[in-house]
């Protein structure tokens, strides 16, 4: 029984020893690369521009949801819910047609 | 300078200590990532979308852990996330695919790729993971249990699970010496 034991105990440590010097092998694989920081630099400056615009365009976007509710819970205990639709349609309306617009002027300024 | 001074720096908007910073971990993710996925341009990719993900909430990023852990949380989070969006088949696919060229590459270098390797990449995340950051990286049950939201007691048996499958598979294969 405690052979037994000693014998697994045994093996346990080996699998150990071997995967160790198998990831250690993974890394040695690894060529290090020699780029300096300036790659770097202009790398995080883009993707920190990207992110930026990101998050301020979710901004907007929960800033227009929170409006959108805030307006109908005042409409539907002030007036009626059905004047809030009407208006909300056409709110989205102008939205479609002014990203319509600034994308068509952006395509023709690229041409 | 200190990773702590580069922090403090960057959480308050410093963009060119936030590139040291990444830049020099970078070698270390890049490394950790190789070894989660077995893929040199799949790890590219990993290690990029971690940094990414890295910029964004660096504000979040309390100081707690050392700097290092926070970026193996984050890229194991990833990982895991782009797994879960594949399919089951496609990815068996692709794991063999990874494998066959990272043991090309390992023996190219002239690196060991032994059995036990083989066999640690048929395992599943849920015990290789565990067994990587123990392992090789020396990260306490509870650093692990808390890096990839998990209780301690699920990450020390999936380790010693994880072991043992591999010593059983050895064992099967008649490849283990006696």
């Amino acid at each position: 029984m405690e052979e037994n034991q000693n014998r697994q105990d045994v093996d346990l440590k080996r699998i150990e020893e071997e995967l160790v010097r198998g990831l250690s092998g993974l890394d040695n694989s690894v060529e290090e690369e020699s780029r300096g920081l300036d790659w770097f630099e202009r790398y995080t400056a883009h993707q920190i521009q990207h992110i930026k615009k990101k998050q301020h365009r979710d901004n907007w976007l929960f800033a227009f949801i929170g409006l959108t509710v805030l307006c109908f819970v005042l409409f539907t205990l002030y007036s009626s819910p059905k004047i809030f639709i009407l208006i909300q349609i056409a709110v989205f309306l102008l939205i479609l047609i002014y990203g319509t617009l600034s994308s068509s002027r952006k395509r023709g300024r690229q041409l | 300078m200190e990773d702590k001074v580069l922090i403090r720096k960057a959480k308050r908007g410093d963009q060119q200590s936030l590139a040291v910073l990444l830049h020099t971990h970078y070698p270390f993710l890049f490394k950790y990532c190789i070894k989660l996925t077995m893929n040199k341009y799949t790890a590219e990719d990993l290690t990029q979308e971690t940094m990414a993900k890295a910029i964004e909430k660096i504000s979040l990023y309390k100081g707690e852990a050392k700097f290092s852990s926070w970026l193996i949380t984050i890229a194991t989070n990833v990982y895991v996330d782009s797994k879960r969006k594949n399919s089951r088949y496609q990815l068996w696919r692709q794991e063999q695919i990874h494998q066959r060229q990272m043991r090309w590459q390992i023996e190219y270098h002239n690196e060991d790729w032994n059995d036990t390797m083989q066999v640690l990449g048929t395992l599943s995340d849920n015990m290789r993971i565990p067994i990587i950051l123990k392992h090789y990286y020396g990260y306490s049950y509870a650093d692990i249990a808390e890096m990839m939201n998990k209780s301690e007691g699920t990450i020390k048996s999936r380790v010693h699970n994880g072991i043992e499958a591999i010593r059983k598979e050895l064992k099967a294969d008649g490849r283990e010496s006696k």
